[in-house]
């Protein structure tokens, strides 16, 4: 009985699967990784590293979403306590709504890495980070920095480009 | 819309922290494609959220950015940031911080001010005790100033403003962080925080403890009122599918030096003042549960306690409040966003006085209910829209209090807005308004004493005092405002609001029948003076603000306000009144330039401006402020910051010379230097 009990309500847990914007988040992200390529000297089959800077409810919800199954053959990883490593190990980075000097310093400190920079917010994506996902009609949208990937080495597909907002660095943008 | 800072953070109306959940509970987000998952509508759960720029009001919204530009760390200092605020600080531990005028007698009344929907307006002293208001300044996510009345939602001595102060969610500050600095006027502080989760449980704790140097007399020797404070607490948010939940609580503990006047020195008046310690502690606890019923609609519930107690110099005070409240947003039909709500607050306090203070009655037991609703109605939909709404507040001490509003709100392109308001607000009877009573030798209260001619030398000793009334009203504001706001574009933006208020039944200290006592078989001469509703009172003035980013990193903004005030004697001989300006500047303004250092630092500037208070002696003051930051590594960043640079020291406040001595901010400079990991 208590089995029956346990499966019943992990059901119910699936099917109302719960879609706050933290997880909304995590599955954009999930995504995002989907059309991306990497540079070539990057090893080619090993994992794919996601990781979370600042945003607690993010990474719990990127855990939940990551059940094994793989992007493009690649299997995927959530490194955790990214806060004191070297963030060139991720290929996927979420950087949480932080201070704006600590979110510039983490885009700053990935320039011409080849690690895919997801943020919150279009000016995210203004102020050198790649994509900035914000809420606009009570959707969820992406505004996209194409010169930022560029100079990191990074593909965009134009499938994802096409669903984006595309922007530019502000004129006196990070120099 | 896209998403801008300042102007387009969003305004949570009721001070509740953010939630927002997303409907269409069907999709997998594992199989969803990205044109799915921007299918997905995200809506707000809270109770009633809306962008800074939409709200009918006169708001300004202080981020977290500009929080840390400002170098500043206390919350009455991040005041001076917001537009209209008047913040003098009084001495080293001790502020007047009031919106639109009334910073004068011996505190602001009129300034309701909240953490994470919990008061912190002291209603036996009516005012913010700001000196145990000691959070750490990294986890305040915003804080909403609403100049204006905002009876209607929040209910009483929200007359001349609110102030909402909202800290992050634990699911924002993971990881640790540990906090040092040192300088010369704010001499010490160590702060520590530590963020987790347990499953999906995310929390921090945090610990801070402070220490601040003396300032200046007006005679240019050291004040003695250093002081210091300890606090620690923790937070916890869990969100689930529909429902989310946060609980927090803190302790404060203190101990200052406040410079009331040395009433135990009654054989020396030469001696005037002197320091008296006081020790003073505050805890809170709050909780709160958040429902996203369908969509567009919400129900939230919170409920907190909070404990103060306070050993001063003029008394011993202490205080518990249990408030719930409970709170509906809808929407009805296409044109109809419903809120309402209702709630109960008791609050049991004590005041023992202390020296010459008495107080009769020497507690309050206080029960408070209220109910709100509001409703905005889509006139010409996403053009112009009419908001509609009141607050009834019964309360066992000042009995009912009516506080309706009614807005206008004009969006006459994605760019422009305009508004218009008018509202009444009240500043319910305190129990010091009720009963105090304080008598002392007049040699001690000759610098407040100065307009009462008719006290010549005499022959015996003379008592002077004041007495509190057990029959004071509810003070009264009807206040009319309108505001335009311009986004040029999205780099540049302004804001313009004017109003004009009528307050009745203002506080007066009407003077009674000096009459002759025996005390201890001595004849003495007894002028006092009792509390009394007889100023009527007409204000206006205007406040505007604005903002241009130059580049990401270049940024120059700056707010100017206005205020004048006419009183009106009813039948008062409180010899204070004529020229009476309720310790308010004329003007005032303040300018900030945000630079670039290098790539891995930025500068910021802010100078401020204010205006002389004729009625408290202060003269202009011009203040200068400077900072710089570097971020070392990721980890890693250094502070260094100078305030008042432009001169050794000035007096900010005047006001309260009966009680509390003001003194002379002095110029300061500090390093300050933060460790994340």
């Amino acid at each position: 009985m208590a089995i029956v009990l346990s499966t019943l309500s992990s059901q119910t847990v699936l099917t109302a699967q719960a879609i706050t914007p933290p997880a909304l988040r995590a599955a954009f992200l999930f995504n995002f990784a989907k059309f991306v390529e990497w540079p070539v000297d990057q090893p080619d089959n090993g994992p794919l590293y996601l990781c979370v800077l600042d945003d607690s409810a993010v990474e719990e919800s990127l855990t939940q979403l990551l059940d094994g199954a793989p992007i493009s053959g690649r299997s995927v990883t959530l490194l955790r306590s990214v806060r004191n490593r070297p963030l060139r190990s991720c290929h996927v980075l979420y950087v949480g709504d932080s201070d704006a000097e600590r979110v510039a310093t983490a885009i700053e400190e990935l320039k011409y890495a080849p690690v895919l920079t997801v943020g919150d917010g279009e000016t995210f994506a203004r102020g050198g980070g790649m994509i900035g996902l914000f809420i606009e009609d009570g959707r969820m949208r992406f505004a996209i920095n194409p010169d930022a990937a560029q100079r990191a080495g990074l593909k965009l597909s134009s499938r994802l480009l096409n669903l984006a907002r595309i922007v530019k660095e502000g004129r006196h943008g990070q120099s | 819309m896209p998403r801008v800072r300042p102007f387009a953070l969003m305004l949570v109306v009721c001070a509740l922290a953010r939630a927002a959940r997303a409907e269409a509970q069907t999709v997998d987000l594992r199989m969803a494609t990205l044109e799915e998952l921007m299918a997905i509508e995200v809506t707000s759960a809270s109770r009633r959220e809306q962008r800074a720029e939409d709200v009918p009001a006169a708001v300004y919204v202080i981020t977290r950015d500009e929080i840390r530009r400002s170098g500043l760390t206390s919350i009455p200092e991040l005041l001076r940031l917001a537009p209209g605020v008047q913040v003098a600080r009084i001495n080293s531990n001790k502020w007047a911080v009031s919106v639109r005028g009334f910073n004068g007698r011996l505190y602001s009344n009129k300034l309701l001010v909240m953490v994470d929907g919990r008061s912190i307006y002291n209603p036996a002293f009516s005012t913010v005790l700001w000196d145990t208001e000691d959070l750490l300044v990294e986890d305040i996510d915003h804080i909403e100033v609403i100049r204006g009345p905002g009876g209607a939602l929040w209910g009483a001595n929200a007359v001349n403003g609110v102030v909402n102060i909202i800290t992050r969610p634990a699911t924002q500050t993971s990881g640790g962080l540990v906090r040092v600095s040192a300088g010369s006027f704010d001499t010490s502080s160590v702060a520590l925080r530590y963020g987790n989760s347990l499953r999906d449980v995310h929390y921090r704790l945090f610990a801070q403890s402070s220490t601040y140097g003396e300032s200046v007399t007006t005679q240019g020797a050291n004040a003695n009122d250093h002081w210091r404070s300890v606090t620690t607490g923790f937070r916890a948010d869990w969100s689930g599918a529909r429902d989310a939940l946060m609980f927090q609580g803190s302790a404060t503990s203190g101990r200052q030096r406040p410079l009331w006047f040395g009433f135990d020195s009654v054989s020396t008046p030469d001696v005037g003042w002197e320091a008296v310690v006081s020790e003073t502690t505050a805890t809170d606890v709050v909780a709160r549960w958040t429902r996203a019923t369908t969509a567009g609609s919400a129900f939230q519930a919170q409920a907190y306690f909070d404990h103060a107690h306070r050993d001063e110099a003029v008394a011993l005070y202490g205080r518990r409040t249990w408030d719930v409240d409970a709170q509906y947003h809808t929407t009805l039909g296409k044109r109809h966003d419903l809120l309402g709500g209702g709630g109960y607050r008791y609050i049991s306090e004590s005041m023992q006085g202390r020296g010459p203070y008495t107080f009769l009655p020497n507690g309050l037991s206080q029960q408070i209910l209220n109910a709100f609703a509001q409703d905005t109605i889509g006139l010409v939909p996403s053009r112009l829209e009419l908001t509609v709404g009141t607050k009834f507040e019964r309360s066992t001490v000042s009995g009912l209090a009516f506080q309706p509003n009614v807005r206008l709100m004009w969006m006459t392109s994605s760019r422009q807005r305009a508004w218009a308001a008018v509202a009444r607000a009240v500043r319910t009877p305190s129990l010091i308004d009720l009963g105090v009573h304080v008598e002392y030798p007049a040699a001690l209260a000759i610098p407040a004493l100065k307009l009462r001619r008719e006290i010549a030398p005499v022959a015996i000793p003379v008592f002077v005092g004041g007495l509190g009334n057990p029959d004071f009203q509810s003070e009264r504001l009807i206040n009319a405002e309108a505001g335009y706001r311009l986004n040029i574009t999205r780099r540049a933006s302004f804001d313009l609001v004017a109003f004009r208020g009528r307050y009745d039944d203002l506080q007066t200290f009407e003077p009674l029948p000096p009459v002759v006592q025996l005390v201890n078989g001595q004849p003495v001469l007894k002028v006092l003076s009792q509390q009394e509703n007889r100023l009527r009172a007409d204000t206006y003035g205007a406040e505007v603000s604005g903002r241009v980013q130059l580049g990401n990193r270049w940024q120059v903004d700056g707010a100017l306000a206005s205020f004048h005030l006419t009183p009106h004697l009813m039948g008062s001989l409180d010899p204070s009144l004529p020229g009476y300006d309720s310790h308010a500047p004329a003007y005032q303004w303040r300018t900030h330039v945000a630079m670039p250092l290098s790539r891995r630092g930025q500068a910021d500037i802010h100078f401020f401006h204010t205006g002389p208070i004729d009625s408290a002696d202060v003269p202009v003051i011009a203040r200068l402020d400077a900072r710089a930051e570097w971020s070392l590594t990721r980890q890693l960043s250094v502070v260094a910051s100078g305030q008042n640079l432009l001169r050794p020291s000035h007096l900010e406040f005047n006001g309260d010379k009966t009680v509390l001595e003001s003194t002379q901010i002095p110029r300061s400079g500090g390093l300050r230097l933060a460790w994340r990991f």
